[in-house]
């Protein structure tokens, strides 16, 4: 007999086998993922094939609403509009974020540093705050825009109308910019300049080497950045619900909260709209995963990154220079400063010599003594730093399964923690909804259920940030704390949590300014007593209080702004990688 | 066939100000040699090889090729790099990974603004180049599914299939694994030849320059330190810094104590009196360095005639197969020197060192 036997499933301390909490928590965060990103979508499909409920007559299978749906002439002009609408923004985004990509990547514009550095700001600014500025902006009547215009030609033709759809596409468009030209400034660093190059070498002139070479490798990223757009416009609530409803232009996500605030609400109605929209986004981001797939297929061995040569754009690289100014001007410092003007005004009044002599603070005060603000503030902070902090702790560790282990089906567990990607804010919040009024657990009618909603939508950029920093973790790291004993919950909370610290403080913080900021989810779920800032901003606008409007507003972009530096600086303090 | 003159080229610094990336630089490459620009990343080899196809605008100097002026800051001239007519193989090859193999070469014909080709015309031509680089059969290939060794040949047919008038090489082996990139210096060199094209060819691999180059130009810090051909560089190097770079040295410090016959000086090194050889007049009283290649230093058991011979202690070996490396201490200094694998004195055993005055070589103005 020898003496040192090894045995490989003995516990290693103590002969009594203990219960493993690691299955414990593994079991629990996985059932949680699915739980929230299966069951809405189920019951949403499930809730669309069934009749009205009501005290007399129980809910019955039906097509009636997506043959109500179909049948009206209505449903398409809704999906003509929406369509229109969601192509026309994307392009606008598209064409004015690539344009200032290539400038700032390719040119030698003056200032472009500095230019990088301030594209970030616009994204801080709430949609419902930017489109309630451009309505001030360009509004036929009151749009200051237009009454200067009308001074300097001496007519009172209306140049811009935000109420239009011209309107709706300019405002969506230029507000999401931003992610165009951080999209597609990407697009150009990858690409490595020496194949660009090499076909100057060739002999071919610019415009060969642009139809030949640069336009067909951009072509994959191109298509990408157009289907990221197209879908985020097709999602987007706000501005079709300020600038479009009034004037009775509806698309799909005002159309879902049309339905639900007519008495009764057609709750049917929704879901079959709902779930049209559904189609049209998971085709969409089917599209961008695909693409992002075949894109690897073109990645090509890349040398010392010889920084691309840069076009001398002689004297125009001034009018360069000035594009960016106007941009800056229309999409920062005009939206921000008619905020700021009417904040300060006891009643909203265009600029004049008589408006500037009632500069008053009093929006200030009443705002800040408006009975519903300190609770909303409460319930916004609450709710982000719950959803925020939850996320990342349960995404962490269906990470660590996709990433770290072998386990069969993960593949499928990561899709489903990414699947809230395809619900638009107004969606996800109707799926919610219905299932929480049929499954009646007591969340319906109280500031949870805004809570579920978050975790679901936000769900999926807590992967990505924890992915992008597990992805370096060297497995190594985590096996020798095996080997020096430590139990897997140990691991977990001694050396993978520490070493993810970077990526969960980014993601956190990402999470805390978008749940703040969120709106289309909330605006179906909210109950009085439980309104969140983005409602409270909501309501003071459906009440005509324009200047307390403002004043809040500026409040918020300046708090935001203030968030954002300080994730900055958490960024350059741990060194995170942008994303 | 290619003069560079003069050249100084700068690049923009991340604060916007300029950087003088290559000062001064002037060479000539007659029709048919392979010239090299040797020496560590950032020293401005690939700046002006770059400035030489046009991709980089030179502050000042002149650029030839055949005669034709395609850059003068005097002049005022700068030819755009499309119109230069040179061939060149990036470091990355920058194959496209849209097109096949048969129209990534047959690129440069298709877009020529000089002459219109036939369909037919093409064929053969691009076919005739990819013979020549051993990439016939795979013609209709994606190209992204070519292996390093299969891009770097697609890459150089690229470059040849216009026939230009100079070939430009960007560390083109460097992206290859150690016996690929053994392999394709001798193929390179063979090509080279046989086309005799006038080619310039940037490494910092000093191996592959001595293998390929009919001369070499050693960079350092923006400027050359040394041209010559690659025995020159290496058996007689100019400056601290192209001993040190081209190959592994001895240094030992010196100071001159008189001439000792033509090109011949006598010095009082750190491991004793020895005679040295100087390209450079040198003063009596001047301190010099003094490089001894490794291969130089031969080691014998027995006491051996001639000059420079010095009494020494094995201190450690290093057995390599096809070698064995010696570390020596004469005087407390250590001398590295290798020899033939035959010789097996143990360490601690007193050793016999001869150093060829011809290869003991006093360089100027750097001893420290």
């Amino acid at each position: 007999m020898t003496t040192g036997t090894i045995t490989t499933d003995a516990p290693a301390f103590g002969a009594r086998p203990r219960f493993d909490a690691k299955w414990l928590i593994i079991a629990a965060c996985v059932l949680l993922v699915v739980y929230l990103g299966v069951v809405p979508l189920g019951f949403l499909l499930w809730q669309s094939f069934l009749t009205p409920q009501s005290a007399a007559k129980a809910a019955e299978f039906t097509l009636g609403n997506y043959r109500d749906a179909y049948a009206s002439a209505e449903t398409w002009i809704l999906f003509w509009n929406s369509l229109k609408f969601a192509i026309g923004a994307a392009a606008v985004a598209f064409v004015v974020g690539t344009l200032l990509a290539w400038m700032n990547e390719r040119t030698n514009t003056p200032f472009k540093a500095l230019f990088y550095a301030l594209s970030v700001i616009p994204l801080i600014i709430p949609g419902i705050l930017f489109t309630v500025a451009w309505i001030l902006l360009a509004s036929p009547k009151i749009g200051l825009i237009n009454l200067a215009l009308q001074k300097v030609f001496a007519t009172d033709a209306v140049f811009l109308n935000a109420y239009s759809l011209a309107g709706m596409i300019w405002v969506d468009g230029l507000h999401y910019s931003p992610v165009a030209f951080l999209l597609m400034t990407a697009a150009f660093r990858a690409m490595d300049p020496a194949l660009e190059e090499s076909a100057i070498m060739s002999g071919a002139s610019v415009l060969q080497v642009l139809r030949r070479v640069t336009l067909p490798l951009a072509w994959p990223a191109v298509f990408a950045t157009l289907l990221i757009l197209f879908v985020r416009a097709i999602e987007s609530f706000e501005v079709p619900a300020l600038l479009g409803l009034p004037v009775g232009i509806q698309v799909f996500t005002s159309a879902i909260y049309e339905a639900m605030h007519r008495y009764p609400s057609q709750t049917g109605l929704a879901c079959a709209y709902a779930v049209t929209l559904l189609l049209i986004t998971s085709f969409g981001v089917y599209g961008q995963s695909r693409l992002s797939s075949r894109g690897s297929r073109y990645a090509t061995m890349t040398g010392k990154g010889f920084r691309p040569r840069t076009i001398d754009l002689g004297p125009w690289r001034y009018l360069a220079s000035a594009i960016f100014l106007v941009y800056f001007l229309l999409i920062v410092v005009l939206p921000f400063a008619v905020l700021l003007w009417s904040s300060l005004q006891p009643f909203y009044a265009v600029p004049s010599m008589a408006a500037l002599k009632r500069l008053t603070l009093d929006p200030y005060r009443t705002i800040l003594a408006y009975p519903g603000l300190a609770r909303s503030v409460w319930n916004s902070l609450l709710l982000g730093v719950v959803a925020a902090t939850l996320i990342m702790l349960v995404t962490s560790v269906i990470c660590w399964i996709v990433v770290k282990t072998r386990l069969p089906g993960r593949w499928l567990l990561d899709n489903v923690a990414s699947l809230p990607m395809v619900f638009p804010g107004i969606v996800l919040g109707l799926a919610i909804m219905v299932l929480y009024l049929y499954v009646p657990i007591g969340v319906y009618g109280t500031i949870w259920i805004m809570l579920i909603a978050y975790i679901t939508r936000f769900m999926p950029y807590g992967l990505r940030y924890n992915t992008t920093s597990m992805l370096q973790i060297h497995k190594e790291l985590e096996e020798s704390a095996a080997m020096s004993g430590a139990s897997w919950t140990t691991t977990f909370r001694r050396v993978i949590l520490p070493l993810l610290k970077p990526g969960l403080i980014a993601g956190w913080i990402y999470i805390m300014i978008v749940s703040v900021r969120e709106l289309s989810s909330s605006i179906l779920l909210y109950s009085p007593g439980n309104e969140v800032l983005s409602i409270l901003v909501w309501e003071l606008w459906e009440n005509g209080q324009y200047v307390e409007l403002s004043a809040l507003g500026v409040m918020f972009i300046l708090a935001l702004f203030v968030l954002v530096l300080v994730a900055q600086w958490v960024g350059r303090r741990f060194g995170i990688k942008e994303h | 066939m290619l003069i560079v003159s003069g050249l100084c080229t700068d690049y923009q610094g991340e604060r916007g100000q300029a950087i003088r990336a290559a000062h001064e630089v002037g060479f000539e490459v007659p029709q048919g040699k392979l010239f090299t620009l040797l020496g560590p990343s950032g020293c401005g080899k690939t700046t002006t090889l770059r400035s030489i196809a046009g991709l980089e605008r030179p502050r000042l100097g002149e650029i030839r090729v055949g005669g034709e002026v395609v850059y003068s800051s005097a002049q005022n001239v700068f030819v755009p790099p499309n119109q230069r007519g040179l061939g060149m193989v990036f470091q990355s090859y920058a194959i496209w990974p849209h097109m096949t193999v048969f129209e990534n070469a047959a690129f440069p014909l298709r877009v020529s603004q000089k002459k219109r080709l036939g369909a037919k015309e093409i064929r053969e031509k691009v076919h005739r180049v990819l013979d020549v680089v051993a990439l016939g059969e795979l013609a209709e290939r994606e190209a992204t599914k070519l292996s390093g060794g299969q891009q770097q040949r697609l890459a150089l047919a690229r470059a040849l299939v216009m026939e230009p008038r100079v070939l430009l090489l960007d560390e083109p082996l460097s992206n290859l694994d150690a016996k690929l990139r053994e392999r394709m210096r001798f193929e390179l060199k063979r090509l080279q030849r046989e086309l005799g094209i006038t080619t310039v060819y940037v490494t910092h691999d000093q191996s592959e320059a001595l293998a390929l180059s009919h001369s070499i130009a050693v960079m350092n810090a923006g400027h050359i330190e040394q041209m010559g051909t690659p025995r020159e560089i290496y058996e007689r190097p100019a400056t601290q810094f192209v001993a040190n770079f081209v190959g592994s040295t001895n240094f030992l410090r010196g100071t001159v104590r008189g001439p000792q016959g033509s090109d011949f000086y006598q010095v009082d090194s750190e491991i004793g009196p020895l005679k040295a050889a100087s390209g450079e007049a040198l003063a009596a009283g001047q301190t010099v360095l003094l490089s001894v290649r490794p291969e130089d230093v031969e080691l014998t058991e027995a006491r051996p005639q001639g000059e420079n011979v010095f009494e020494g202690r094995v201190d450690q070996k290093v057995f390599l197969g096809e070698a064995v490396d010696f570390q020596v201490v004469i005087l407390e200094r250590a001398l590295q020197s290798r020899a033939h694998p035959s010789l097996r004195t143990q360490v601690g055993k007193p050793i016999w060192l001869r150093i060829d005055p011809e290869k003991c070589v006093a360089l100027k103005g750097n001893a420290q």
